[in-house]
């Protein structure tokens, strides 16, 4: 659309047009009010020069009556008026030149005016001047000189007619004073006359040069009153008839200006009362074209377009738009009416096709319903099937390593014996990988639950270190705890952490192949009062770049594919580590050097367990001892040394060399020997018998790897040994031993040393036959009599018919017909039998203890039954 | 009269072509063999005098021909007249018309002039020396120039030759009426034309005289007895009975309104004309010449009745002396030198040596303004505007014709200080 079809442009043109013609005319008016203020000041002026051309001519005459007077009577007051009266021409004459509104021919007169003016001033003092120049001439000198002349002509002697020549001289000087009197031509001829007729007497006497001089004074007299005669008869009065002719021109002429001037104002009004007619006429007509061009082209217009927009915007059918072809903004709203329908038309149309979309959506979403539902069968079914795995993988399992376990008991010949310790080990591998397995799966799926139960810190380690220390031994590597001192007890996930620590000691054994491994716990307060148990493994094995360092927890990763086929394993070992130590809260971290070794640290969250056993030595009691080493700095010594001195035990170090010396001097003594490969060659036979005489208390430290040491430099077995891996608790225990020192640890070894003494009816609950056999042959290896049920129903049938037969019964959880706790319930809340009951069980996990306990059971061991757990509940249940 | 400068005269814009006017005058007179001295020192010559030879051209050209200063004091001949009467220390040079000889004479404001110092004396022709400009021309009336030129023992002025002279002669003229064409029919110069028509009933209220007893009362009386209203004995020297009766006619006219006013300078003369105050009037040269030049159709009338002749007089004052002298004998000689009179030649006047301003004349010029030739081509005045259109004669012939015909000289006469009563009478 073009702008200047655009209504915006019309209405504002005609708007501007009204604008222009309103401020034309306030203009024009402004600007005719201005010329007649104008007109009217130089009407006034025209009138105000007039006046003073009045007192100009009036002036002019009274100046020159003046002027005549002072020719007659040469009056000082006629002259003083005359003068008056010049500068009261000249500033009349001052005041026309300096009105605003003249013409140039008034200027012009004006200007003349004032030059004649400043001629007849000039010449009015010369004509004074000569005036007074006439008197002084006949006065001073003329007078002067007939005196002169008639006093001489009367002391001239010898001369005739003197009375004649001085009455002749009196003539002549009455001629002279007649022609003062009348300016007559005729009495300076007659003076003339009378001068010559002397003269001509007193020729060539001296006395006539005063006669000439008398004639030359008259003349100079007679030229000066001509001269000022000439001004005041002749210059004067021309000049004073030219102003006064001026003066009276310029009085008519400002008098005709003004005349002209009045009509002209006049005409000017009229003319601007006609002018401003036209213009309020003209802009009623455009106010009215103005008015009528708003109602049709605009609101008429607009006033259809809305009831048509009403329709539209009601969605009501609309026929035809008006106003499409006009350019104008009346047009672009036809247009937007076309576009509205348009949408509209497009909104109903959209509207169907979501409708349709919409159903369509419900039928996805209820397919996607149904896919989400067979998906969740699917983790259902695969969690099931995990489980039934675990349980069918776990159970031959199971038989095979209880077996081979017995097989162990049995005796065998060496080859055999070998064999079965193979099968034994495989079989718990295969169990372990099992086991990382069903972990990861169970971290993973997020259904591995962190308990917070006390646990003795020591028994774990100890735990852990009689299942590294053998297979770092087998590898022939070092392996070193160094465990806290002070702490004894921790709340944690007691399982958990061991598996953390198992698993980087079994990595670390794992790539190491030479050198060893060497355990760090240490127990720090946190800041918020919890402990923060700090675990360090370090080995000396292959090491990692920084690359696989920053990888080296994800799953399934070992430095490269070759690692793996090296060494080995799933991979899932530090993945899992990584994971449990988040769960708790913890982290872990490596710190490699290719080809120098690795170290993992693990940082944990734990809380501070109420019961805390006091393992240490009391104070005040000097505990001395004396360590004898080949090498006082070697690891060993300093740990040992660190743990003694953390009893505050006086520490004496010896060699060999010194050593028959210290014999002699303390009759009794407590001693460490160190014993390695260095020191069993040293030792001599008779330092042994030193070293085994009564009054020594002889503890012999040495590496399980070494314990061939002993019987090759001849220690007997039944010395005091500290086999190294020890912790703390270890440590401690046998240096109390030592010191014949009774501490409350050294029952609980001692306990463990009894022979079971049992007694009891067992009732076995188990489906499995081989692990029905299993137990059955270690119980009955503890000399307990067995019957066996091979379900849950089959129990509860026995159960019911002979309440009081069974002493204890274990219970497998997993059965046809009737499982475990189902069984434990009915005996419980049916039989009301109070028998214990222990739950068996493949399922390694913490809520499956739980479960048990909620079930009625009294105790939970897991499958494959360890001899050592099993003798546990049969001496706590039967003992 | 007042000291207004001519207003046709010099003007700024019109100096460039004086200037190389000037020009020509100043190589030619270098060709020349330049007899006056250019002194060492710069010395001042004050020269009073009225605006018809004051002019800034002649200025210019003078000092820079002669390397003297000038101071020029133009003023109206009354006030002119009177400033040297009373004060001859006020200036060193008076330049005016003739009729201020006696006034100025035998009030003692100058000195005799040493002829033997005026390099071209014997170069001034018969006007001044004998009062014939050719022996065949009437002298005409009145104080002849000739008459009050020497300077006697007796320290008298008369036509006596002494060494002595009052004034030297320079530019002279003849003087008549104006009319304006448009109002007034073209007279026959000599034959129709009259001073009879400053008193013509027709004119009534359109006439003007020259306010000055010495030159408009023989106007007037000319006029008068050209009327034959009354006859003078000797136009010259009119008694005071015919003075009576000439005022007494003339009062009637005044009466009447026949005279619309008395001018006391030329520009106002020209202005009365140009302003159509007047249609006729009495009139000086330079007038005609600046009304022609406005386009006022204005004729300068050759009255068969004879012209009033005047004669410019240069005095030096009583009062200078020493080398000022000196500078004021250059500043006449060199007007008789030729440019000068070449130049005011151009303005209608002339000079007293005109074979002398010939050689600075084209022959065109020579022949219209001197011979009263047809001009042979335009000729262009000294404001280097157009003054004379080509074959134009001018009124009244040549120098000659017009010199031969002078009825009266401006003239001081014997009943001059009655006349002034006369006139005061009149013009009041």
């Amino acid at each position: 659309m073009s702008f200047y079809r655009s209504l915006t442009f019309q209405l504002s043109l005609g708007l501007l047009c009204i604008g222009a013609l309103i401020l034309t005319s306030a203009y024009l008016t402004n600007v005719s009010y201005q010329l007649l203020e104008q007109r009217d000041d130089e009407i006034a002026s025209a009138a105000q020069l007039a006046e003073t051309g009045y007192l100009l001519e009036s002036s002019v005459i009274d100046l020159q009556r003046n002027v005549l007077i002072y020719k007659q009577s040469a009056s000082v007051a006629a002259i003083n008026r005359s003068n008056e009266l010049i500068e009261k021409i000249q500033a009349a004459l001052a005041e026309i030149n300096q009105a605003s509104y003249r013409s140039e021919e008034a200027v012009d007169m004006v200007t003349r005016m004032q030059n004649h003016l400043t001629d007849y001033k000039e010449n009015l003092l010369v004509a004074v001047n000569g005036r007074e120049k006439r008197q002084a001439l006949y006065q001073n000198d003329l007078l002067v000189l007939i005196n002169a002349a008639q006093k001489d002509i009367n002391n001239e002697q010898g001369v005739e007619g003197k009375t004649a020549a001085s009455l002749q001289l009196t003539k002549a000087h009455n001629a002279v004073l007649a022609y003062l009197m009348t300016q007559n031509a005729a009495h300076v001829k007659e003076f003339n006359q009378h001068m010559s007729t002397i003269r001509a007497q007193f020729a060539k006497r001296p006395i006539a040069s005063q006669f000439n001089a008398i004639s030359m004074s008259f003349r100079r007299l007679h030229q000066t009153i001509r001269g000022y005669l000439y001004l005041t008869n002749v210059v004067l009065p021309g000049t004073a008839n030219e102003i006064l002719h001026l003066s009276s021109r310029l009085r008519v002429y400002e008098e005709q200006g003004m005349q002209a001037k009045l009509v002209k104002a006049k005409e000017v009004t009229s003319s601007l009362q006609a002018r401003s007619e036209l213009f309020i006429l003209l802009s009623i007509v455009l106010v009215v074209i103005y008015a009528a061009f708003l109602i049709i082209r605009v609101i008429s217009p607009i006033r259809s377009l809305t009831a048509l927009f009403k329709r539209l915007s009601n969605n009501l059918h609309v026929e035809h738009i008006p106003y499409l072809k006009r350019e104008d903004e009346i047009g672009q709203l036809s247009v937007a009416a076309s576009v509205f329908h348009n949408k509209n038309l497009q909104t109903n149309d959209l509207l169907e096709r979501t409708k349709e979309l919409v159903i369509e959506q419900k039928e996805l979403n209820k397919e996607l319903e149904v896919k989400r539902n067979e998906a969740e069968q699917a983790t259902v079914s695969k969690s099931l099937f995990l489980a039934n795995m675990s349980h069918e993988i776990r159970t031959p399992m199971n038989g095979i390593i209880g077996l081979v376990e017995l097989l162990k008991g049995s005796n065998l010949a060496a080859e055999q014996q070998e064999c079965i310790d193979k099968i034994s080990y495989s079989s718990g591998v295969l169990l372990a990988v099992i086991n990382d397995i069903l972990d990861f799966s169970k971290i993973e799926a997020g259904k591995l639950d962190i308990e917070e139960k006390e646990f003795a810190l020591g028994k774990m380690l100890d735990n852990v270190l009689a299942s590294v220390s053998l297979r770092a031994a087998e590898k022939n590597l070092y392996f070193r705890c160094i465990s806290p001192v002070g702490l004894t007890h921790l709340v944690g996930d007691e399982v958990r952490i061991t598996q953390i620590i198992l698993n980087l000691c079994n990595n670390a054994i794992k790539f190491t192949a030479l050198g060893g491994v060497e355990l760090r716990i240490s127990v720090n307060d946190s800041a918020t009062g919890e402990i923060i148990l700090n675990i360090d493994v370090e080995d000396t094995g292959i090491g990692m770049t920084q690359e696989h360092q920053n990888d080296v927890f994800e799953q399934f990763s070992q430095a490269d594919v070759s690692t793996s086929r090296r060494f080995g394993g799933t991979g899932l070992g530090l993945a899992i580590v990584k994971q449990l130590c988040e769960l708790m809260n913890g982290s872990v971290s490596v710190h490699s050097q290719k080809d120098k070794g690795s170290t993992f640290s693990v940082f944990l969250r734990l809380k501070h367990a109420t019961e805390r056993a006091q393992h240490k030595l009391p104070e005040g009691q000097p505990f001395a001892i004396s360590i004898l080493t080949c090498n006082r700095s070697n690891k060993t010594t300093q740990i040992l040394a660190s743990y003694l001195k953390a009893n505050k035990c006086v520490i004496n170090y010896l060699n060999i060399k010194e050593l028959s010396e210290k014999k002699q001097q303390d009759k009794s003594c407590c001693m460490l020997l160190l014993l390695d490969h260095e020191m069993s060659q040293q030792l001599t036979i008779s330092d042994i018998a030193l070293l085994q005489r009564d009054n020594v208390d002889l503890c012999v430290v040495l590496d399980k790897r070494d314990s061939v040491l002993l019987t090759r430099v001849g220690i007997s077995k039944d010395i005091l040994v500290l086999e190294m891996p020890f912790t703390y608790g270890t440590f401690y225990s046998q240096i109390c031993k030592l010191f014949k020192y009774d501490s409350g640890g050294e029952q609980a070894l001692a306990e463990s040393e009894i022979t079971l003494n049992l007694q009891g009816r067992v009732l076995l609950v188990e489906d499995n036959a081989v692990n029905q056999m299993v137990a059955e042959k270690l119980l009955s290896s503890l000399g307990l009599e067995t019957d066996i049920a091979e379900d849950g129903r089959q129990a509860v049938d026995k159960l019911s018919n002979t309440p009081y037969a069974y002493d204890l019964i274990f219970m497998d959880v997993q059965m046809p017909v009737m499982d475990g706790f189902s069984a434990t319930l009915f005996i419980r809340n049916e039989l009301k039998l109070e028998t214990p009951i222990c739950g068996l069980s493949a399922n390694a996990m913490s809520e499956d203890f739980d479960k048990a306990i909620a079930h009625g059971m009294d105790n939970f061991i897991t499958k494959p039954i360890a001899m050592d757990k099993l003798k546990a509940v049969l001496e706590q249940y039967l003992g | 009269m007042t000291g207004k400068p001519l207003r046709y005269g010099i003007d700024q814009g019109k100096r460039k072509l004086l200037k190389q006017a000037a020009g020509i005058g100043v190589c030619a007179a270098l060709g020349f063999k330049a007899p006056y001295v250019f002194a060492k020192k710069t010395y001042t010559v004050r020269v009073l005098g009225t605006h018809v030879t004051l002019q800034p051209a002649l200025k210019e050209q003078a000092q820079k021909d002669l390397g003297i200063n000038l101071e020029f004091e133009p003023r109206g001949s009354a006030a002119v007249l009177q400033k040297a009467a009373m004060a001859p220390e006020s200036f060193d040079l008076y330049e005016q018309w003739s009729n201020s000889i006696n006034v100025l004479w035998y009030s003692g404001s100058i000195q005799p002039i040493e002829k033997k110092r005026l390099t071209y004396w014997d170069e001034i022709n018969a006007l001044t020396k004998t009062g014939r400009i050719q022996p065949s021309a009437g002298i005409g009336a009145g104080d002849a120039p000739y008459k009050l030129l020497h300077v006697q023992e007796d320290l008298t002025l008369s036509d006596a030759q002494s060494d002595f002279i009052s004034y030297l002669p320079y530019v002279h003229n003849v003087d008549s009426f104006g009319y304006n064409t448009q109002v007034i029919k073209p007279g026959v110069p000599y034959e129709t034309e009259s001073w009879g028509w400053l008193l013509e009933q027709q004119y009534r209220g359109k006439v003007a005289v020259v306010n000055a007893p010495t030159i408009g009362l023989f106007d007037l009386a000319l006029a008068a007895q050209a009327q034959g209203l009354m006859r003078f004995s000797n136009i010259g020297n009119i008694t005071n009975s015919e003075l009576d009766q000439l005022f007494k006619i003339l009062s009637e006219f005044k009466q009447q309104g026949h005279f619309s006013g008395f001018w006391t300078s030329v520009p106002e003369s020209v202005d009365f004309m140009k302003s159509n105050r007047v249609v006729i009037e009495s009139m000086f040269s330079p007038a005609v010449s600046a009304l022609n030049g406005q386009n006022v159709p204005v004729i300068y009338a050759a009255p068969k009745e004879g012209y009033r002749g005047w004669h410019g007089v240069m005095c030096l004052s009583s009062a200078t002396q020493g080398s000022v002298k000196d500078a004021a004998y250059d500043y006449m000689n060199w007007w008789l030198s030729g440019w000068p009179g070449a130049f005011i030649a151009r303005q209608g006047y002339y000079i007293s040596n005109p074979q002398r301003a010939k050689n600075f004349l084209s022959k065109a010029e020579w022949d219209y303004w001197y011979e009263g030739l047809p001009a042979a081509h335009n000729l262009t005045g000294t404001d280097g505007k157009l003054s004379v259109k080509k074959a134009e004669v001018r009124t009244g012939g040549s120098y000659l014709k017009r010199f031969s015909n002078v009825a009266v000289w401006n003239t001081v006469m014997p009943s001059y200080d009655y006349s002034l009563q006369k006139w005061y009478e009149f013009i009041s």
